[in-house]
């Protein structure tokens, strides 16, 4: 009986992840398809066979490993030595919508920070102060600024202090009330400059237009980049420097060489290998282009009872009408609104019909027109004199561009088609590149570029985090192991740190650390009158960030010392005091080797947490500040290994490089796994396994 | 020295050392030089560990919601109404669903833990009662696969969720299934491991009588050994909850639309980009709200979950 709901509970996962890795094998997934079958698979031996009962009760942990660890693990690896990476990021529309909304400040403007007023009737003012002298002005909308003074203009209560923006504010001035709190946040709703109800409100006159660019900037802020559609090009207002377009690479190119700021994705990227080669043969191939001169025609298709085909063409050239046979001259004819629904015996076809024709040979490979005027359906509204732009030929396995007569032999080891003169074809293919990968990131990556230091940086930073958070834990668990007044309160309160969400106690240090409006660099200028520049300068990032790192950590090593502190008998101690050990000795040849030996699993554990410590570096500083001459993708002098590893596999912009970003995940996968054994020697965990425990 | 440090034991079980820091040990000191060395040493201490949460505090009842202007202790309040602006702009703003956002962290944790702690606690038993050959392997493999950061995998899981979601759209992109499978998968390793540790101390008498009394092995596990395994259960799914709570990267990468963010995703909006002016006192209030509870379990439960995580690591 067991046995049989066995079988319909197995026949039941297999039905359903058959059917789902069936549709996935359609679409091209074999890899992800050939990991959900190998799992079915894994899930009906070990249910069928009774020797393995033992593995039954791991089966949902061991399909969820296989699916959600191993697969992952198995296709990273796999990816990292291969060229897999996509190609630009944005589409054309999606590039000039960016630029479109950058905005600059013209040469002589000012900026200013703002605080928003609103009136009765809903209007809004702002309060602005001159980033450049520190002057105060009050702009209305449509009035000329006016020059205010804090602490006098309007009505109080001002605010006592010495600091700047926004002390001094006036509640009150010219009918026009504070927008505070709540209010502010409505502000915000409205004016915000990229998604407000109002974004574009212009404050005082016209000779001294201020605009909202950001939440605390304001001023005579312009609109930089301007597409033009006739000239397909971007127009930079700041330097008036056209950028055309070219379709080829995709990329705004000046008169200088020079390129506008954001690529875009064209249909042939080379950059781009998410394809195989015969995907990428077959999207080649399917190029068509426009002989010079000649109009493109709307087209309307009519069949026969035999399965031949006419068409109703329409230039959109200047709208003259023709209708044409497979290997005739266009019969030219009266325009019409509407093409008739037959043509003698030849029956319009209604769109669902079209869409049918669309894959009929006979159709799509039939040439119509004559010699002097062909005409070629390429798709729904493309019909005319339509050539293949890339021929493949299979035997030389060498494409061919028509329009230069000009061969491309595809090479298989880097995934291009490449030209005698050693330029290639506009698109790539997902190819088995090796270690090539590897070895750009163990030898040129590392020695020209930013790696090297990426990595020394990992290892100080998981070494530094460790010290640091064992030194202060230690040193707080022997304070308080020795005795103090409310000692259980103290230690419950200096727990706190480890118990806060990790990402909002990043967020609340980065306030407290942020330069401008910061408790810390404030209190600091307060005092002495300047404060370190904790997110600018690469050391002082570097910090930064071993600071709030001890801060998160120190309690889990103080509350672990504490527990194996008390565990050191007390009689070594006092074997030690009979040689005449002092307390300074006795701490560190007695206390610190025990602790270490006791504690050493752990520390490597925090190490290799620390190793690949993401949320603290991307939350806190983002890997900043940057460092000079890494642009694509931009790199920073507090980047660990993983922050690296995710700017090449997700950043945005640029290309994303999967296949050198894996092999670099490949890389740390390693490094890690090694640490891991390590730790399992120290722990004697699997001698432990081994014996009948 | 090494030999010596060597052959000591090291920290016995978990149990006695904790119930001796429980004890607090308090002697008062006598020395009063060392007194107030060591006052002044708690008290920077408790500065530094306290100061960034009075900060927020502080924050949260800021009325003006930028940062520029906060101070320790809030000005211009003259009425509850004034203290309570950020809280009130937190619940009842159109624009901020945070009640929705804690629904989704509160299922997403509790659908997580409760399924790990049922595929782990069998898993363990697996490991723990039954003597199979690889036994040893199959778990060093568990652990080595799971070393790999699901970071590092985002690409593929995120691939696979984009191709899964195409044919059963709730394990897709924007959606919980995905996700929760994710959360499942990762992190067995451990798990099954601090579980097998406790189920290991469990006398294996136990279950044997009554599997020679006719039980099988699915209720001896579930009406013998499952009811004695709690204090562990209650250390993993706790573990297992507050990661899953805590967690933002997996839930910003997979929930796209604003009405399917966790809690934390939604907090971290507040202040993307390094940005501090104008919902910091929204985030602080939001912050406290969400990390009270959590602060709470983990100081009140310290001595179960230090036990526990070191159970399996200290323990020689």
């Amino acid at each position: 009986m067991r046995f049989i709901i066995r079988l319909v509970g197995l026949a039941i996962i297999d039905a359903v992840t058959l059917w789902l890795a069936g549709n996935l094998f359609n679409d091209g997934i074999w890899f992800l398809a050939a990991a959900i079958v190998v799992t079915t698979l894994l899930v009906n031996v070990i249910n069928l066979f009774p020797t393995l009962a033992p593995i039954q009760w791991m089966t949902p942990s061991l399909a969820l490993i296989t699916l959600f660890a191993l697969y992952p693990l198995i296709y990273t690896i796999y990816v990292a030595f291969t060229n897999f990476q996509d190609g630009h990021r944005y589409t054309k529309v999606e590039a000039i919508d960016l630029l479109e909304e950058r905005r600059y400040l013209p040469a002589g403007a000012v900026n200013y920070y703002w605080s928003p007023y609103v009136n009765e009737e809903g209007t809004y003012a702002l309060w602005l102060i001159s980033a450049t002298d520190g002057t105060h002005y009050f702009a209305e909308q449509g009035k000329p600024v006016e020059r205010v003074e804090p602490n006098e203009s309007g009505t109080g209560p001002y605010t006592e202090g010495e600091r700047q923006f926004p002390d001094g504010l006036p509640t009150s001035i010219n009918g026009y009330n504070l927008a505070q709190g709540p209010a502010f946040f409505q502000v915000m709703q409205v004016l915000d400059p990229k998604s407000g109800t109002q974004k574009d409100t212009r404050f005082g006159d016209e000779d001294n237009p201020i605009g909202i660019s950001g939440r605390s900037e304001a001023g005579d802020y312009q609109q930089q980049w301007f597409y033009d559609e006739d000239l397909d090009a971007l127009i930079d207002r700041s330097s008036f420097v056209e950028y055309k377009a070219d379709v080829n690479t995709g990329t705004f190119v000046a008169a200088d060489g020079s390129v506008a700021p954001v690529d875009y994705r064209v249909p042939f990227d080379s950059a781009d290998t998410r394809r195989t080669k015969a995907q990428a043969i077959e999207l080649l191939e399917s190029d068509y282009y426009l002989a010079a001169g000649k109009p493109n025609y709307q087209w309307t298709a009519y069949r026969n009872e035999a399965g031949a085909y006419t068409l109703w063409l329409v230039s959109d050239r200047d709208g003259r009408t023709f209708i044409a046979y497979p290997d005739q001259a266009l019969q030219a004819v009266e325009a019409t609104d509407t093409p008739p629904d037959a043509i003698e015996d030849y029956q319009r076809l209604n769109s669902g019909a079209t869409m049918q024709a669309l894959t009929d040979p006979r159709l799509m490979d039939t040439r119509f027109g004559d010699v002097v005027t062909p005409i070629i359906v390429v798709e729904v509204g493309k019909a005319g004199d339509y050539r293949q732009h890339w021929v493949y030929d299979a035997e030389r396995d060498v494409v061919t561009d028509t329009t230069q007569n000009k061969a491309y032999l595809a090479d298989g080891k880097t995934g291009d088609f490449v030209a005698a003169d050693g330029s290639t074809a506009p698109l790539g293919f997902w190819v088995w590149v090796g270690l090539d990968n590897f070895n750009e990131a163990l030898t040129s990556s590392l020695i020209d570029g930013p790696l090297l230091r990426v990595f020394i940086w990992t290892i100080t930073f998981a070494f530094f985090s460790v010290l640091t958070a064992f030194a202060m834990g230690l040193f707080m668990a022997i304070i308080l192991n020795e005795g103090f007044p409310g000692v259980r309160i103290i230690r419950s309160l200096l727990l706190i740190p480890w118990a806060i969400p990790g990402m909002i106690g990043i967020l609340i240090w980065r306030g407290m650390f942020n330069g401008l409006v910061g408790i810390i660099p404030t209190t600091l200028i307060d005092l002495f009158g300047d404060a370190p520049p904790f997110f600018t300068d690469p050391t002082w990032a570097k910090i930064t960030i071993l600071i709030v790192n001890l801060w998160f950590a120190y309690p889990y090593f103080m509350l672990i010392s504490s527990g194996a502190l008390q565990s050191i008998p007390s009689s070594i101690y006092e074997a030690a005091e009979v040689d005449g050990a002092n307390p300074w000795n006795k701490f560190w040849s007695l206390t610190l080797p025990l602790l270490l030996v006791s504690m050493g699993p752990l520390l490597i554990a925090s190490f290799i947490f620390n190793f690949n410590n993401f949320l603290l570096i991307e939350a806190l500083t983002e890997g900043g500040p940057q460092i000079q001459g890494t642009n694509a993708p931009p790199v920073g002098h507090t980047d660990n290994l993983m922050t690296y590893t995710y700017r090449y596999a997700f950043s945005t912009g640029g290309t994303r490089n999967f296949g050198f970003a894996s092999a670099i995940a490949v890389m740390i996968f390693v490094m890690v796994a090694m640490l891991t054994l390590v730790q399992f020697r120290l722990t004697k965990r699997w001698e432990e396994i081994g014996e009948n425990v | 020295m090494s030999n010596e440090a060597r052959t000591q034991p090291l920290p016995q079980t978990s149990s006695s050392w904790l119930t001796r820091i429980a004890e607090g040990n308090i002697q008062l000191p006598t020395n009063w030089f060392n007194l107030t060395l060591r006052f002044l040493i708690i008290a920077a201490a408790l500065f530094f560990a306290l100061f960034p949460v009075v900060w927020i505090i502080s924050a949260s009842f800021n009325t003006n919601g930028s940062m520029v202007s906060q101070r320790l202790f809030p000005r211009d309040v003259d009425s509850l109404h004034d203290l309570l602006v950020n809280y009130r702009l937190l619940f009842n703003n159109q624009q901020i669903p945070f009640w929705r956002w804690m629904g989704n962290s509160l299922m997403i944790s509790s659908i997580t833990t409760v399924m790990v702690l049922f595929i782990t606690s069998m898993s363990a038993y697996a490991f723990s009662r039954f003597r199979f050959r690889g036994r040893r392997n199959l778990l060093l493999t568990i652990f080595l696969i799971q070393v790999f950061p699901n970071l590092l995998a985002m690409t593929a899981l995120y691939l696979m969720l984009v191709q899964i979601g195409n044919y059963v759209p709730q394990f897709g992109i924007n959606r919980f299934g995905g996700l929760l499978l994710i959360y499942m998968g990762g992190g067995q390793a451990m798990n099954i491991w601090l579980m097998k540790g406790f189920f290991d101390t469990i006398p294996r008498e136990i279950d044997e009588s009554a599997l020679v009394d006719g039980a099988t092995h699915w209720q001896s596990f579930w009406y013998l050994i499952f009811p004695l395994v709690r204090p562990i259960l209650a250390v993993v799914g706790l573990l297992a909850f507050v990661g899953t709570f805590n967690d933002f990267l997996l839930p910003r990468i997979i929930l796209t639309e604003r009405e399917n963010w966790t809690l934390m995703v939604g907090m971290f909006s507040f202040v993307q980009g390094g940005e501090f002016s104008t919902e910091w006192g929204i985030f602080a209030a939001g912050s406290l709200i969400a990390a009270t509870p959590i602060v709470l379990l983990y100081i009140g439960l310290q001595r179960f979950i230090v036990g526990g995580l070191t159970v399996g690591a200290v323990k020689g």
